[in-house]
């Protein structure tokens, strides 16, 4: 089948996840993405634990429908390499620290006089301008000052990180948010774009409803454990056995779980949605108690049966093992070219039927090296000496 | 900053239909990049959200309000999704049918909770718990929380809100690759469809490969990370703090910042590896040290240390950062009612290669229904 970016091709100047995940979303959707990596080490993330053979887990998971080649950017002619890449590319994505790529020559302004059709996208911890431009940032970091972290666990308790890592792979959506606009614009008008994207800012949008209510209220939002702010009962509650989450706001599911649940049905504390949530810490104790009795599954089957919206919390291994989530065909098998049969994630996203990213694996470090710059017009005694100078991954050093 | 380009989307025309957070965040995306989008709204909204929500979700949008149940408010869902290039909807298979829908040739994006999943798989659920359910079933809340306590719900909707920005990256990507538009000639369409759960699943990215790899499942460990340490929130006097000194260099500023330069000389805690098996003891170690002084105060000592950290912001404390302010995140409108709005703006910030930028500007959300007949009127002649 073919996929909507079949044609376009993206010059991957990035490590770690953030960047890595955007343009695997590039990948999935048919572009073809060429990693360019430093020749020893390549993506400091090839080395993450766990291994699978001799490839990291992590790397696997980020990287998937890529080519790699090896390049050393701050040698003159590994430089020159890539600038030769980038003209035949029509996108570019890096999550260097601002100002690095200028020390390459390859910031914005001097690739767009040569390459006015280039999108350009660069994603750093906070952005390319601001009082914290040169911050260090990680994931913990992020979700720390963009409120996340506050936002998440129990109001009586320390607050917790989202445990899956949100803001990078928020990030990297975002990228490919940017980079398709960038390419719809181009398409149209001729003129390719920079766009300077931060993970600060990415996540200070996604706390959209929450930031809407500080702001136009000024109450400041905090966690709830995992109920809802302005309705109940609807949370995570303990069974027997484990944890379960369900919602009965609205009045029809109210009184289902009040049958279920041998509750009186009259009591005017918990007439409608609102006072419920006014009594809320009487109502979580009787629902504690009646809960408390059974088990996990019973109790999402009997819920369930009643017309509740109700769900165990799942573990990973149990998630990925669920009838709901095999049955959609996310993870896939593939055969890895050096680690053998081998499992991944797919995208979320399904095209005319066909889930993309089905099958791609990630390349080897520098796998794709000398295809490329043959590509690029590159023959065997200019290939010699660039292996032999360590600009490129050299067939010796694996 | 004022950018009068056209945005990136320009020209582009979006209907959205029957949805609810996750679609409504995808049309706002769009909206923000410069794209013309109706919302088709019953003449009574249902209440499933706070009242705030309208103006962050639905700003800059327009609205027709007509009802779907009549002939003749399904005739003018079908007009204006003649004269569209992208139909977003959140509705089920039967619902696209009975309005007609099924087929539409433009890129249409239908966001679900659970996929073609057989009935007796998927839970009772309505709009506004679709997120919890979705984070139970998808692993991700059992990996948010203390090891031992309770697992939570992730502090902002990611079910929803991942939904909407994968529809947005589903409907551009259609675009691209040629899936026409009004203005070009005429398209097959492409059919994008997302499943909120997946998009929680694909959360999981490496952590789900870790257990395909070697069996081990990942649980939930507070602020902290399974495989990285330090990697996580201390108590300071006054708040939380985070650090990240994983590193053999930051963990040798940090050591000197808390005044322990002598564990970098002890060898059970030289490599990263050591430092992650003595976890435990190095917290031991580093909480009573943290708990002695502010957080403004180890702000102030990491930094000039050079140790990656952060501090632990409330959603007031973000959003009023001097960082945020100035990077233009909290953009403000003029509301019906003559009042001015903050809110949180969209990231996206593009120069393009003739020198003109594009920073997304806010304007309000529309009244219910408030374009209906300026749009009929032009839907007739367009």
């Amino acid at each position: 089948m073919t996929l909507p970016l079949d044609g376009v091709r993206v010059v991957d100047l990035t490590r770690m996840f953030a960047g890595p995940c955007a343009t695997a979303v590039l990948a999935d959707l048919g572009a073809e993405v060429v990693k360019v990596e430093e020749p020893r080490i390549g993506d400091p993330t090839r080395r993450n634990l766990p291994l699978w053979g001799e490839e990291s887990a992590y790397f696997m998971s980020l990287n998937r429908g890529k080519r790699s080649v090896t390049l050393d950017l701050k040698s003159p002619t590994g430089a020159a390499a890539v600038r030769e890449l980038i003209a035949t590319c029509d996108v570019l994505v890096e999550n260097y620290r601002p100002g690095v790529m200028a020390r390459l020559g390859l910031d914005h302004e001097t690739l767009a006089a040569a390459h006015p059709r280039l999108v350009y996208c660069s994603l750093s911890g906070f952005g390319a301008t601001g009082p914290l431009r040169d911050k260090i940032s990680f994931d913990l970091v992020n979700q720390a000052m963009a409120g996340t972290i506050d936002l998440t666990g129990d109001p009586e308790d320390r607050p917790v990180r989202i445990g899956v890592p949100v803001g990078d792979m928020a990030g990297g959506l975002y990228v490919a948010i940017a980079a398709l606009a960038g390419l719809r614009a181009r398409d149209r008008t001729g003129r390719g774009s920079w766009i300077d994207l931060s993970l600060h800012d990415v996540l200070i949008s996604l706390l959209a409803g929450v930031a809407q209510r500080y702001l136009s209220t000024g109450e400041v939002p905090t966690r709830t454990g995992s109920r809802d702010r302005d309705v109940a009962p609807q949370g995570c509650y303990r069974a027997s056995d484990g944890w379960l989450v369900l919602s009965a706001v609205t009045d029809t599911h109210w009184c289902a779980l009040a049958g279920a649940l041998d509750l009186p049905a009259d009591d005017e504390r918990f007439a409608d949605a609102r006072s419920r949530k006014r009594h809320e810490s009487e109502l979580d104790a009787l629902l504690a108690t009646g809960l408390g009795e059974r088990t996990v599954a019973r109790w999402t089957a009997d819920l369930t049966a009643a017309g509740v919206p109700a769900a165990p919390v799942l573990s990973l291994p149990d998630a990925l093992g669920s009838a709901l989530v095999a049955g959609g065909g996310i993870a896939f098998d593939a055969e890895h070219p050096t680690v053998g049969p081998m499992r991944n994630l797919a995208s979320p996203l399904v095209l005319d039927g066909h889930r993309a990213g089905v099958g791609a694996t990630s390349p080897v470090h520098g796998a794709d090296t000398e295809d490329v710059l043959r590509e690029l017009g590159y023959d065997e005694a200019a290939l010699a000496d660039l292996a032999d100078a360590g600009v490129i991954r050299g067939v010796a050093w694996s | 900053m004022v950018s009068a380009t056209a945005g990136p989307l320009d020209g582009l025309r979006v209907v959205e239909v029957g949805t609810h957070r996750a679609g409504a965040f995808a049309g706002a995306i769009l909206a923000d990049l410069g794209a013309e989008v109706v919302k088709v709204e019953p003449p009574l909204p249902a209440d499933d959200g706070p009242a705030t929500d309208r103006l962050v979700f639905d700003r800059g949008k327009r609205s027709v309000a007509v009802d779907l149940d009549r002939p003749q408010g399904r005739d003018v869902l079908a007009r204006l999704v003649a004269r569209g290039d992208v139909l977003l909807d959140e509705l089920a298979p039967a619902e696209l049918s009975r309005l007609g829908l099924d087929g539409a040739r433009l890129v249409h994006c239908s966001i679900s909770p659970f996929g073609p999943a057989p009935a007796a798989d998927v839970p009772a659920t309505h709009p506004g718990c679709e997120d919890l359910l979705v984070q139970a079933l998808s692993g991700n809340m059992d990996l948010t929380g203390e090891a031992g306590g309770p697992p939570f719900e992730l502090g902002i909707p990611l079910g929803d809100l991942g939904a909407g920005v994968y529809a947005a990256i589903g409907v551009l990507g259609a675009l691209v690759g040629g899936a026409a538009e009004i203005d070009g000639a005429g398209g097959s369409g492409t059919r994008v469809e997302i499943a909120k759960l997946d998009v929680a699943v694909a959360l999981l990215s490496y952590m789900a490969v870790g257990w395909f790899a070697d069996g081990e499942v990942p649980t939930r460990v507070g602020t902290g990370h399974s495989t990285i340490f330090p990697y996580n929130a201390f108590r300071a006097r006054d708040g939380e703090v985070v650090v990240a000194p994983f590193t053999s260099r930051f963990w040798r500023n940090f050591a000197t910042a808390i005044g322990r330069e002598d564990l970098t000389h002890l060898d059970s805690y030289r490599h990263f590896a050591g430092r992650l098996e003595n976890k435990d003891a190095l917290t031991a170690i580093f909480t009573p040290i943290l708990a002695q002084r502010t957080v403004a105060d180890w702000l102030a000592a990491f930094a000039a240390a050079d140790v990656p950290c952060g501090p632990v912001l409330t959603v007031a404390g973000a959003l009023e950062l001097d960082h945020t302010v100035e990077r233009g995140l909290t953009p403000s409108f003029v509301d019906g009612d003559g009042t001015r709005v903050r809110t949180a703006g969209s990231p996206f910030r593009f120069r393009f290669a003739d020198g003109t930028t594009y920073v997304p500007q806010v304007t309000r959300p529309p009244r219910v229904g408030e374009h209906t007949e300026s749009l009929l009127a032009g839907g007739r002649t367009a």
